[in-house]
C-alpha cells in the first residue's frame, strides 16, 4: 500500500530565506482555541526552558508500512532523527522516555532501542499503562527503567497469524527474530535468558495465547525493570544521572 | 515486515484496503515535507525529511501540525 505522492514545490527563493520565513511564519490558528478543540483544555502555561527532553512512545510503533488511520502510531523515521538531534543539542542533558505502547514493527522497535542504548546522554524510561511486546526492548534500553504500580508488560512469542506455519524455514526465521529480541532484553536488564523464555512460553496466563502479563512490581521482581515508581522518582533518577554524567565529563576534561 | 504486538493483526490492519492517503510533497528551504492537504490552503504534516536533525525537534514541524500550502 503505497501512498500517492504528488510533487508540489513552493518556491521560496534561496534556502536561507526559505528557512527564515518558516521560522517567522504566524501560527495558522488561535493556539488557545486549538488547544481547547484538540485537548479539551485551555492552552498550557508558557513553557519553561528545560534541560530534559520527554519522548513519548505511544500506540503502535510504525515501521516500514503506514498503518491504517485507526491506529495511533509512533513513527520511527521521526523518532530516530530526534534522538540524533537530542544527542547533538547542547541544551538537552537527559531524556525521559514515557512508554505506553502495544508493540509494533520489530525492526523499528529494535532500531529505536539501539539508538536509546547508545546515546551518550542519560536516559530514563517510564512504563505507564503498558509496555508490551516490542515496547520491552525500548524500556530496558534506557539506562534506568521505571514501571508504575498498575502498568503491565506482556511477554509473548513472535508469531504470524493463522494456525499453521508453512515451512520449517518460516519457523526458523521467527526463532531468529525472537532470539534478537531476547538477546537485547537480556543484555540490557537483569533478567536471565532462561527466565525470559520461561515467561514467554508459559501457558495458562493469557486467554488466547502463550506468554505472561507482568503487573508493576512483578516486572521488577523478575529483573526486567529496575524500579517501581512514578514520575517524581523517574525525574529524580534522571537528574541524578545528569549530575553524574556532568561530573564524569568534568573529570575527563 | 514482522509485527510484534499484543493486538491481533486483523485489528491492526482493519481498513487497510480503503486506506489510500493522498500526500503532497512540499519543499520549504532545506526541508522536504509530506503533507496531507485539508482544503482551504491548509495541510497537515505527515512526515518531514531533512538531513539537519535539529529540524525534527522543532515544535512547528512535528507530524500532525497544520501548515499553509500557499506560499
Amino acid at each position: 500500500m503505497k501512498p500517492a505522492v504528488h510533487r508540489a514545490s513552493t518556491n521560496y527563493g534561496d534556502e536561507a530565506t526559505g528557512a527564515q520565513k518558516m521560522e517567522q511564519a504566524e501560527p495558522l490558528v488561535n493556539p488557545t482555541l486549538e488547544a481547547m478543540r484538540q485537548l479539551g483544555q485551555l492552552a498550557p502555561p508558557a513553557p519553561v526552558e528545560s534541560n530534559i527532553h520527554c519522548l513519548s512512545i505511544v500506540g503502535q510503533i510504525e515501521g516500514h508500512m503506514i498503518l491504517p488511520p485507526k491506529n495511533k502510531t509512533t513513527k520511527y523515521e521521526h523518532i530516530i532523527p530526534q534522538l540524533v538531534a537530542i544527542e547533538q543539542s547542547p541544551m538537552i542533558e537527559g531524556v525521559l522516555i514515557i512508554l505506553n505502547t502495544i508493540g509494533g514493527d520489530i525492526e523499528a522497535g529494535l532500531a529505536i532501542a539501539e539508538m536509546i542504548k547508545t546515546m551518550s546522554k542519560p536516559s530514563v524510561s517510564f512504563v505507564l499503562g503498558g509496555g508490551h511486546s516490542i515496547g520491552i526492548p525500548i524500556a530496558v534500553a534506557a539506562r534506568y527503567s521505571f514501571i508504575s504500580d498498575t502498568s503491565t508488560v506482556t511477554i509473548h512469542p513472535i508469531r504470524l497469524t493463522g494456525m499453521v506455519i508453512s515451512v520449517p524455514q518460516t519457523y526458523e526465521y521467527l526463532e531468529k527474530m525472537q532470539d534478537r529480541v531476547i538477546r537485547f532484553i537480556v543484555s540490557n536488564s537483569n533478567i536471565t535468558d532462561e527466565k525470559l523464555r520461561e515467561l514467554m512460553f508459559r501457558t495458562g496466563e493469557l486467554v488466547r495465547d502463550v506468554g505472561t502479563v507482568l503487573v508493576g512490581k512483578e516486572a521488577v521482581d523478575v529483573g526486567l525493570m529496575d524500579e517501581l515508581g512514578g514520575l517524581s522518582q523517574a525525574m529524580g533518577k534522571l537528574n541524578a544521572l545528569i549530575d553524574e554524567n556532568k561530573e564524569e565529563t568534568d573529570e575527563g576534561g | 515486515m514482522l509485527l510484534y504486538t499484543i493486538l491481533p493483526i486483523e485489528e491492526v490492519m482493519e481498513g487497510w484496503d480503503e486506506f489510500e492517503p493522498q500526500y503532497v510533497e512540499l519543499q520549504q528551504g532545506s526541508i522536504t515535507m509530506l503533507v496531507e492537504p485539508l482544503g482551504f490552503g491548509q495541510g497537515r504534516i505527515v512526515r518531514i525529511i531533512s538531513s539537519d536533525a535539529s529540524n525534527y525537534l522543532k515544535p512547528r514541524l512535528q507530524p500532525g501540525c497544520l501548515i499553509s500550502l500557499i506560499p
